[in-house]
């Protein structure tokens, strides 16, 4: 009985309160005890924000005190709001903690609301008084988020037209929340049929379990199950879907953008020759992944590739389990071309500085992240469960911890953020190292599930991203010219850019056409394609790198948020406004295409 | 078997050739007018302060063309909804029109720009005074009328702002599907928003209830979302309201039309204080139908046997003339002419012609009435209750020109139900003892529906816009416990609040139309005022004055000058008495 226990508890998540310090991220030094945080929290939310709000209407003389005022309130804030989700996703079901993490974020809400008057009241300043500022010394720390709030100026509207902007704000989000809670609360899918007949439930999470799996008569099933409820209500998803997309036209005709595309790049001063020269090298370099799709069919022996059949994996995951502790060094190994210094730093964190929470327990969140807040360690939620997949998870994060790190350490906290556009850029470029390294270290059974992973990598984030964003593009471009977009217009336009995309061999069914119904990134405003573009800035400075560039890497990594992200890259020796990047990656994929099929 | 619509009578078909002798002619008119385009008011846009008279003109002269091109289009269209050729010919008037809107947008908030000087000149200027009433609405919401600048950011705005309702719309028209419904003998019956209502009509409970459980479901499971949609419409109406610095939603929506929220909230205060005739209406039905309590289902299913009378159509008009006595020979000619040899009516039903029935027209020619009609007491009702809105737009038109033709939908009912009245009050002499009881019974059940349930309609809208502005969230749990509220408030003890009942706001479309449903409540009391007025008082000329003002002063003032206050409670009293005494009578 004992032993038997004994072995149930090696594989049987436990409780929190059971799992050892060892395995756990150091919390405790943001806020040595949970009564801390509380102390802190109250006194915040006692004092409210009148230190802030004594500066409104008189940002002309104390701009360089309001600032500091801000940033160091939400710094405070920030740091509350860390404690708080880390230590509700230790468990979710721990009420106080969830409680914490909603308070925490209720008193961010809160400041947000009380300051919504200093951007707008900033933007309506003399030219002098900004000229100043940016030219004090003492005020340095502030002078790219000025310049870069300066920069929005030509856009800005007049108090009058601003209050109604802001006024309008709530009622724009209509379509984005109803989308959310339409998919998320109250569509229900029909259970789905094995092979052998079981019944099995399908809700989002198990519709990507089923994909992964053999059986393809579930696959199928459960694909109808999950896109025939989509279609059910298409008319209603593109109405809510064009509702989004007029908000945004809304928003750049309010604010004389020429076009969504530039209201939404211009703020990180992005060019939109980015977005475009990304869907364009993409399509030029559309028969890798024909032969992808080609090489897929063959191996799983099907007349022709359904949407279904994209995500079971063509080998088998190797039998291998790899111990926590080994799973670090061949990640700290695989970085060695960034220096002992970076490896040491690698090796500490996810050991003794207690930066990661290891292993699945009772109620845990699932999945994995980086977080953390500035003057904070970085901190990595994982389940790691010894899989090839868990160890590149683990260096994925520690990638953008290893951003995070080095920018804090580099940076004053106002220019410490890094924007979405570079986030994916450190966490895939170690991705890459290790994939480098466990090619050339592990067997030969390994390798081929080595490169179906790199493969399917490569096709989940640079080419089908690329085709939501020129999906995104159309609609808004249609949008733009006054082409209603109905359900037929929108499952048409996804069904071609996916035959374009994916070539002769994947069958355009009217269950694909409708994918685009379920993806809520579309409910965001252009975003996708920087997943694209990361991965592709990744492939780039892990070439820099090989070539000796290790100096550029580090300053990358060390800008933080000092500075446009292009700029950041174009420093780092790779130009996203040119198609180099991309290209490269996809010969990367072309030629680890033809090493699979041999 | 159903006629085809090329095998109908003349003398049954309306006159539609006198708006144009063929398809061809309209089509004719349609070239000419998108040929020669929107310059003839484009010219004076920023010069409204110069050439104010002929910009209204043009502009004028211009929307009262396209709304003959439109009304030909969507009654072609109405006869036989399969026409294509008639089809095309409605949506291209259609967006000819919305073309049109979209050129001229400019010309409201131009003239809204205007100083007080320009404005003043036009209003004492006589050979304008077609335009006055037209200026001096405007000129009303002026205090609410925001710079250029802020006025295109609004502009802007407007499409983003009908996501909630399009949502809605489609969700509920295209996208919900229903399960079919078993009757007491375990077949099932399919289930749409139609067939829905003629269920609940029908005497077999069971059905009545799987249909009303099946329907109700539905909108339950997706009650999240749809709660969001609500929660998105009122969003947009205090975003309107704050931008244009109103005190509240319901001011923003009242104020246009002059109407005092005096008039909202009276409604609202008087059927509560008079609610108990609508408890013991509860009492009797309940009775009647044998149940120990009622549930939502079981509110519209007549509670006497079918009576077997039918009136020829001939018949029917005869019966409308002659309820009319109170309103004189001349009205009563000009009527039976209209229903008869002047060919107002599009009489019975061919395939594929709009179900139904509605009254309609344009400025210059003879109002158009669609009906389908069968012969039975319901059908002679809605005659007169159509024949009532083309009288008072034949009335309209014949004492107004056109800018101070149409009349707003506050007294959109008044007329329509001041016939159907009068035509209850004459059958009520006319009929046996078993016939009465049918129409008591007809009668009770359309003012429970007209006045008692769009105040809780009326009500809920009301609490839901406040909720939101004191900033409390508009979910689905919040919204439901208050509709079962009210309606335990309304109906009383005998009603069941089931968790279906508490789901029926998500499935009513008039909470995506901005505080509009109250009107029905208003204008039901209105023409019962006016008969009073009419039949006891003699106050004949006050009716005729209200009919013939058309759209020349504001819905209120109008009423006021027929004698019959809204700001008071005294006709939603009179109406609710009416009722009492009507539900004595029946039990």
């Amino acid at each position: 009985m004992y032993f038997l226990s004994m072995i149930l508890a090696l594989t049987a998540p436990i409780q929190r309160a059971d799992v050892s310090n060892h395995d756990k991220w150091r919390v405790e030094d943001l806020y040595a005890t949970k009564a801390l945080w509380e102390e802190e929290y109250s006194r915040i939310s006692n004092e409210g924000w009148e230190t802030l709000t004594q500066y409104k209407g008189n940002l002309s003389h104390s701009l360089g005190q309001a600032l500091q005022a801000k940033f160091a309130k939400e710094l405070q804030i920030e740091r509350l709001i860390t404690y708080g989700h880390l230590r509700y996703d230790e468990n979710l079901s721990n009420g106080e903690n969830k409680s914490a993490n909603e308070r925490a974020m209720g008193l961010y809400y809160s400041y947000s609301e009380a300051m919504s008057w200093f951007e707008p009241e900033i933007l309506q300043l003399p030219d002098q008084v900004i000229q100043k500022v940016l030219q004090d010394q003492s005020l340095k720390d502030y002078h790219f988020y000025i310049s870069s709030l300066m920069k929005m100026k030509p856009h800005t509207l007049s108090p009058g037209e601003e209050r109604l902007l802001a006024l309008s704000g709530e009622a724009m989000e209509t379509a984005g929340k109803a989308f959310s809670i339409l998919n998320n609360a109250d569509l229900q899918f029909p259970d789905a049929k094995d092979k052998e007949g079981n019944w099995h439930k399908v809700s989002h999470a198990r519709y990507g379990t089923i994909l992964q799996g053999h059986d393809r008569v579930l696959r199928q099933n459960a694909y109808e199950s999950v896109q025939g409820t989509y279609r059910q209500y298409g008319n209603t998803f593109a109405q809510l879907l064009s509702g989004h997309v007029n908000t945004h036209i809304f928003k750049a005709r309010a604010r004389g953008y020429p076009s969504s595309l530039d209201a939404a790049l211009y703020p990180k001063n992005i060019d939109t020759k980015v977005y475009r020269q990304l869907i364009q090298t993409v399509r030029e370099n559309l028969e890798p992944l024909h032969r992808y799709v080609a090489m897929r069919k063959e191996i799983l022996g099907v007349e022709k590739i359904r949407l279904c059949d994209f995500y079971v994996p063509l080998v088998e995951n190797v039998d291998l389990k790899i111990p926590y502790d080994e799973a670090v060094e061949l990640v700290v190994n695989s970085l060695s071309p960034l220096g002992k210094k970076y490896q040491n730093q690698v090796r500490a964190g996810l050991t003794t500085e207690g930066w990661v929470d290891r292993y699945e327990n009772i109620g845990k969140r699932s999945g994995a992240y980086s977080s953390g807040c500035y003057g904070s360690k970085p901190y990595i939620l994982m389940n790691y469960d010894g899989k090839i997949k868990d160890m590149m998870t683990l260096t994925h994060e520690a990638g953008h911890s290893m951003h995070s790190f080095t920018s804090h350490q580099n940076q004053p906290y106002p220019k410490s953020q890094y924007t979405i556009f570079v986030a994916e850029v450190a966490s895939t470029f170690q991705e890459e190292l290790l994939f480098h390294h466990l090619r050339k270290t592990m067997g030969k059974k390994a390798q081929r599930f080595l490169i179906n992973y790199r493969l399917d990598a490569i096709r989940g984030t640079l080419y089908r991203q690329a085709l939501f964003a020129e999906f995104e593009l159309k609609i808004h471009e249609m949008a733009e010219q006054g082409i209603p977009l109905t359900e037929t217009v929108l499952s048409e336009l996804y069904g071609e850019l996916n035959r374009t995309y994916y070539g002769p061999f994947l069958e355009i069914d009217e269950n694909l056409k409708s994918e685009w119904m379920r993806i809520p990134h579309f409910y965001y405003n252009f975003y996708v394609y920087q997943y694209s573009t990361g991965i592709s800035a990744a492939h780039a400075l892990v070439k820099r790198v090989q070539d000796g560039h290790l100096d550029d890497y580090m300053q990358f990594l060390s800008s933080g948020g000092s500075d446009y992200p292009l700029n950041q890259l174009q420093k780092a020796g790779v130009d996203m406004r040119a198609p180099d990047a991309i290209r490269s990656l996809i010969t990367d994929f072309d030629r680890l295409l033809n090493e699979f099929n041999q | 078997m159903v006629t085809k619509r090329t095998e109908v009578k003349k003398e049954d078909k309306w006159d539609v050739e006198a708006l144009y002798s063929s398809l061809a002619e309209w089509e004719k008119e349609f070239q000419v007018i998108s040929k020669k385009g929107w310059d003839s008011v484009l010219q004076y846009k920023g010069k409204l302060e110069t050439n104010l008279s002929e910009a209204l003109k043009e502009r004028f002269a211009l929307e009262e063309v396209l709304e003959k091109l439109s009304v030909y289009g969507h009654l072609r269209y109405d006869e036989d909804l399969g026409n294509a050729e008639h089809k095309a010919a409605y949506e291209r008037a259609m967006s000819l029109y919305f073309d049109f809107s979209a050129a001229v947008s400019w010309f409201e908030p131009e003239l809204l720009q205007l100083s007080d000087k320009v404005i003043e000149k036009a209003l004492g200027d006589d050979s304008l005074s077609d335009y006055h009433f037209y200026l001096t609405s405007l000129k009303e919401v002026k205090p609410h009328t925001l710079s250029p600048k802020e006025e295109r950011v609004l502009a802007l705005a407007a499409e983003s702002m009908q996501t909630a309702q399009r949502a809605f719309s489609v969700l509920n028209n295209a996208d919900f599907k229903f399960d079919p419904a078993k009757d007491e003998k375990g077949v099932e019956h399919e289930l749409t928003h139609a067939r829905y209502s003629t269920i609940l009509h029908g005497h077999d409970r069971t059905l009545r209830i799987n249909a009303y459980e099946n329907l109700h479901r539905r909108f339950k499971e997706y009650g999240n979302t749809i709660a969001q949609l609500l929660a998105g419409e009122v969003n947009t109406h205090l975003c309107n309201s704050r931008a244009r610095g109103y005190k509240t939603a319901l001011d923003a929506a009242l104020f246009p039309k002059n109407i005092d929220t005096k008039v909202y909230h009276q409604l609202i205060d008087t059927v509560h204080k008079n609610i108990a005739p609508m408890h013991k209406y509860m009492a009797v039905r309940k009775k009647k139908l044998g149940l120990d309590k009622l549930r939502l289902c079981d509110m519209y299913v007549p509670l006497v046997d079918e009576i077997d009378l039918q009136y020829s159509y001939d018949d029917a008009v005869e019966l409308i003339i002659d309820s009319l006595s109170c309103l004189g020979a001349e009205y009563q000619q000009q009527l039976r002419k209209g229903l008869t040899s002047k060919r107002w009516v599009d009489r019975f039903e061919n395939e594929g012609k709009r179900s139904g029935a509605y009254s309609s027209g344009c400025y210059g020619f003879m109002p158009y009435i669609l009906m389908n009609y069968q012969g039975q007491i319901n059908d002679v009702m809605t005659l007169t209750h159509e024949a009532g809105h083309s009288m008072h737009t034949f009335y309209a038109q014949k004492n107004q020109p056109y800018p101070k033709s149409h009349y707003t939908i506050f007294v959109a009912e008044v007329a329509s139900t001041f016939h159907e009245k009068l035509l209850f009050q004459y059958m009520m002499k006319k009929l046996g003892e078993k016939e009465k009881q049918f129409l008591v019974n007809y009668r009770l059940d359309s003012i429970r529906a007209t006045l008692f349930r769009q105040t809780l309609f009326a009500e809920f809208e009301l609490k839901i816009h406040e909720m939101a502005e004191s900033g409390k969230p508009l979910t689905q749990g919040a919204m439901s416990e208050l509709y079962g509220e009210l309606n335990r408030t309304y109906y009383g003890p005998h009603l069941e609040i089931d968790e279906y009942l508490k789901t029926e706001w998500m499935r009513i479309p008039h909470f995506y139309t901005n505080f509009y449903v109250y009107q029905y409540a208003t204008g039901i009391s209105a023409a019962t005022a006016l008969v009073e007025r009419v039949t006891k008082e003699g106050a004949k000329e006050d009716y005729f004055r209200f009919i013939s003002s058309g759209g020349s002063d504001y819905p209120l003032n109008q009423l006021r000058d027929a004698g019959v206050d809204m700001t008071s409670p005294k006709p939603i009293q009179t109406l609710i008495n009416d009722f009492g005494d009507l539900l004595n009578v029946f039990s």
